[in-house]
């Protein structure tokens, strides 16, 4: 027959079992490290990113549309130039040439700014996911290898491509992640 | 021996149990709504600034709105045929409490007038549009704007993951979603109030 004094330390051993567990968890999930990071494949497979250029692209493809319409009403005015020479033909030409080259001008202006928009708000976002990140799982530093970025030896386990990939995707997508 | 480690098996459970609450007042419902850990008031940082996006649920609209309401009137307002999902956005700049009450024009014309279109609702395949929109500026009492915003599920009752998407134009975050999981909604069906 086991006394109730017995009952009480066996109760009080699982609590510090579970406590001194717990404990090496924490011990071992706050270790800092230094992972790396391809920079090419994060930036690369961002949704953000890929939303983004899905976006430009189409916006390009309206704004090309457009100049390829003037240019071919362009080529059918100078040809009905070389053979009527009408005056109003002339000067409808000479407008439309100048409002041609101001458009293409324009958009291509218009392209620079929205794809350097796009930059920041990536840049921003990115940014903000890859410090929750690091911050989460106590990491001390990332570094990033790829194009221009040149890290010599790195074991697989040090490379968090892949999991800071999803990571910011799944931010990106609106989980908390907390 | 056996029947000793069942024991302790049993008193963990009771005492794991013993700190699970369902029985809530009216103030402490309010206020399980406003815990951050509970999953209906979430944050996404971007930068200098905080989105905080808060689930309200047709029984917090009806608690908050009546503050000496009881049982009968409470069941009767629960009943009343409201499909708009409420959902409030607070925009809050964590470093410089002035630049939100130094809003550029273009961004005040934005937010006050335009952005409604930007807003729009996410459960799973189905985008539905903002349907009550509105937007509070802060007129340097806070650093913080708040958005009103309603949308009109079909058939939703709190089962679903949703993901407030605002596609911001003019504030240089672009594409900000945040979302409230299915998990978490989950727990409003276990809170009973005690009126």
């Amino acid at each position: 027959m086991i006394s109730f004094k017995k009952i009480i330390l066996l109760n009080v051993a699982t609590i510090l079992i579970i406590v001194l567990i717990g404990g090496i968890i924490i011990f071992f999930q706050n270790k800092k490290t230094i992972v790396y990071v391809d920079v090419v494949a994060l930036n690369d497979n961002f949704l953000m990113k890929q939303d983004l250029e899905k976006k430009a692209t189409a916006t390009q493809m309206a704004r090309k549309n457009i100049i390829d319409s003037m240019s071919v009403e362009l080529k059918m005015l100078s040809k009905k130039i070389q053979t009527s020479k009408q005056t109003t033909d002339i000067q409808k030409f000479e407008r439309l040439k100048e409002l041609y080259y101001i458009r293409e001008n324009q958009f291509v202006e218009s392209n620079e700014s929205q794809i350097n928009e796009y930059k920041q708000q990536i840049w921003k976002q990115l940014q903000q996911y890859v410090k929750e990140f690091a911050e989460k799982k106590g990491i001390e530093a990332i570094i990033g290898f790829g194009d221009n970025y040149t890290v010599l030896y790195s074991t697989e386990q040090k490379d968090v491509t892949k999991e800071l990939t999803d990571f910011i995707n799944k931010k990106y997508k609106g989980a908390s992640l907390q | 021996m056996q029947v000793y480690s069942k024991l302790v098996f049993i008193s963990v459970l009771i005492f794991i149990f013993s700190c699970t609450k369902n029985k809530y007042t009216r103030e402490e419902y309010l206020e399980w709504f406003l815990d951050k850990d509970n999953g209906m008031l979430v944050e996404k940082k971007i930068g200098d600034y905080s989105f905080l996006l808060q689930y309200q649920s047709k029984d917090y609209q009806i608690l908050k709105e009546n503050p000496s309401i009881n049982k009968e009137l409470f069941q009767q307002l629960k009943n009343e045929n409201s499909k708009i999902l409420i959902l409030t956005l607070e925009l809050e700049n964590n470093k410089d409490s002035q630049s939100l009450n130094n809003l550029s024009t273009e961004m005040f014309n934005y937010l006050s007038y335009n952005a409604s279109k930007d807003f729009n609702l996410i459960i799973e395949n189905d985008t539905l549009p903002c349907v009550l929109y509105h937007f509070e500026k802060s007129f340097k009492l806070g650093n913080n704007h708040k958005f009103l915003l309603g949308f009109s599920p079909l058939n939703f009752k709190n089962d679903k993951t949703f993901t407030l998407n605002f596609n911001d134009k003019v504030g240089g975050f672009g594409n900000v979603n945040i979302s409230i999981e299915k998990d978490n909604l989950q727990k409003i069906q276990n809170l009973n109030v005690e009126l």
